[in-house]
């Protein structure tokens, strides 16, 4: 006989995709200067959840979905977001501590929430962040649990073993197509654009939402020191910037005012440059 | 000199024809990064042991790129691949096996630095062994050189920031390897046969050291079950003289049918932003820039786009750069040859009208 499975999902508040170029880097601090920029739940975690959430439905009466998050107190609201689409419980990893982290302090704080309050049987995320990209959290939150993972999964659903326990079945995108694996769970999955379409969830759902429990964890909380997590756990620095220029080529040109003369000269140029 | 030379790690991702792109370039800058860390570059190839296929032709393919020391890491055949009928090639990634194998590899050995290629399987593997090793690692770096940074070389890994053409400098100061993920397609390949080999034309010699390694019961977890067929890819991007890519400013021409359209004129492919792929106007196969497709057309035109650095380090490399916006701070104008500033809904009937008066001009 099966126990009910778990299933938590990792989402992340980020800077607004498009608002990327407004976003400047402290050239001493070599911190984001996020002031006035809009933020919003990564796209590929609300992926995740939607695939969560459909799982769910396909299981027994009483399984739950829980969403992390770990960030300052104003990423609450990517937990928010989670509740109204249909998560049961928020967790927020909240603590000064665990500002400045890496993606390996980053997955350490999260394994330690993970462990610390369910056994869950499918931790899902999405398969990169639109700010830092790396990817390497799932896994690395995989590692750090000592159980399976699957990368830029496209699809899942997940079935009783045959030796008892539950399993995923995913479809994973690589660079030469693509790969049907079989999972033990638990595992960590991440998931790649095009897995699911996230709901959008009615002014009701956000109502709900707002009466369901969201848990802050802080580092006593985790049972962490302050040397495992943040800046203080992550063996990569920030050390510098480097610009990245490219010089105008002999001849170009930005133009403006009105179009059709703008364009004109445009092509003209690019003509003579021998681009076009 | 050390009695044990610092050893820079490359992993090779292996496919159905050899060594695959990402990880010959991936060699290639190994070598370099030896070279300037008076170190040794060692190939890691990861291989099940499989009575009907050797690596043999992969260690060509590696030799033949200027590669002189591979390590060799076999482990046997899982008794469950056995039994079925489709059974993945020994070169088919395994997100426990190839982990822990490298990982304890690694440990033994100590290598100084280990990169690998950001394919999706080069950063599945490379986070874990990270995580396991205790390290530092960095995604889709742009570019990497060895500085001295008191007094000790390491390796500086460059990501792009995200707007004002910065990229940032990361460094992994105190635990080993320094790991970082390598941006296909960023560094150039050299021809076959002529690769960056420090050793010159004597070291033609590969020396092949085979370490044990295991399929242990656990492994059994992650099964791979079969191989689909290939979706699109977006292959044509890649070798295009032109390449026509959009941003979340094609929103005001209700998406990317202009593009398509345009790039039918030019015999262009056509790419965009991420937040262009996230809403869903072309497919993720299409997305460039810091976690997608890296470009070097003859001729690159981007259409509302403002130019954050993870989208412009994706076609930076590019002859000619031709941008139309409508912001005039954006960053991309400092970057572009030639650049348009105006409301798409009036540059792209403009544009159109030319581009098709010049075709009527140029049929018989």
């Amino acid at each position: 006989m099966n126990g009910l499975p778990r299933i938590a999902v990792l989402l992340k508040q980020v800077p607004h995709p498009d608002y990327f170029d407004r976003i400047a880097i402290d050239p001493e601090k070599l911190v984001i200067r996020r002031e006035g920029i809009p933020t919003a739940t990564n796209p590929l975690d609300k992926v995740a959840l939607e695939v969560a959430l459909r799982a769910r439905e396909t299981l027994p009466r009483g399984t739950e979905v829980h969403a992390f998050s770990m960030g300052p107190p104003a990423a609450r609201e990517t937990l928010d977001e989670a509740l109204a689409m249909g998560a049961d419980q928020g967790f927020l990893l909240c603590d000064r501590a665990f500002a400045g982290a890496d993606t390996l302090a980053t997955a350490k704080a999260l394994a330690t929430a993970l462990s610390r309050f369910g056994h869950y049987s499918l931790i899902a995320a999405g398969a990169e962040t639109v700010d830092g990209g790396t990817g390497q959290v799932p896994p690395q939150v995989a590692e750090f649990l000592g159980v399976a993972h699957v990368t830029s999964a496209i699809s899942l659903s997940v079935k009783a073993c045959s030796g008892g326990g539950w399993c995923a079945v995913v479809d994973q995108r690589v660079e030469r197509g693509r790969l049907s694996l079989k999972v033990k769970l638990p595992a960590v999955i991440s998931f790649g654009r095009g897995a699911a379409e996230p709901r959008i969830p009615s002014a009701l759902d956000v109502v709900r939402g707002a009466r369901k429990p969201v848990k802050v964890l802080t580092l006593r909380e985790l049972g962490l020191l302050p040397e495992d997590v943040g800046l203080a756990g992550s063996p990569t620095r920030v050390i510098g910037l480097s610009e990245v220029g490219r010089a105008r080529r002999a001849g170009g040109e930005v133009f403006s005012g009105k179009a059709s003369e703008a364009v004109s000269v445009a092509l003209k140029r690019l003509k003579e440059l021998g681009a076009l | 000199m050390t009695t044990s030379q610092r050893e820079v790690w490359h992993w090779v991702e292996v496919c159905p024809s050899g060594a695959t792109k990402a990880s010959l370039e991936v060699a290639c800058k190994a070598q370099e990064v030896a070279n300037a860390l008076e170190g040794k570059a060692v190939a890691v190839v990861i291989w099940r042991d499989d009575p009907s296929r050797g690596p043999e032709g992969v260690l060509e393919d590696l030799a033949s790129y200027g590669v002189n020391k591979v390590y060799l890491l076999r482990y046997g055949p899982s008794p469950s691949t056995r039994a079925r009928s489709w059974c993945p090639p020994p070169w088919e990634y395994h997100p426990l096996v190839f982990p822990r194998e490298l990982s304890r590899a690694a440990e033994r050995l100590g290598p100084e630095v280990l990169l690998l290629p950001a394919s999706v399987n080069g950063m599945d593997l490379a986070s874990r062994v990270a995580a396991r090793l205790g390290t530092g690692l960095t995604a889709h770096c742009a570019e990497l050189e060895v500085r001295k940074i008191g007094g000790v070389p390491l390796l500086v890994q460059m990501v792009p920031g995200f707007g004002e053409n910065v990229m940032v400098q990361i460094v992994c100061p105190e635990k080993r390897p320094q790991m970082a993920t390598v941006r296909p397609g960023v560094f150039p390949l050299p021809d076959k046969g002529n690769g960056s080999g420090a050793s010159g034309g004597e070291g033609c010699k590969l020396d092949v050291v085979q370490i044990e390694g295991s399929w242990d019961e656990g492994d059994d977890r992650v099964e791979i079950l079969e191989h689909l067929p290939d979706e699109e890819k977006g292959d044509d991007l890649e070798g295009a003289e032109v390449v026509v890519a959009g941003g979340s400013g094609m929103r005001a021409l209700g998406g990317f049918d202009p593009l398509w359209r345009l790039a039918g004129l030019l015999g262009a492919a056509v790419g965009g932003t991420r937040p262009a792929v996230d809403k869903g106007w072309i497919g993720p196969e299409r997305m460039i820039g810091q976690s997608g497709k890296t470009v070097s057309p003859k001729l690159f035109m981007s259409f509302g786009a403002s130019g954050a650095m993870h989208f412009v380090t994706g076609f930076l490399k590019s002859k000619f750069i031709f941008a139309v916006t409508n912001d005039p701070a954006a960053p991309i104008l400092k970057i572009c040859d030639v650049g348009v500033i105006g409301d798409l809904k009036e540059v792209m009937p403009v544009l159109f009208q030319s581009l098709e008066g010049d075709r009527a001009d140029q049929s018989p």
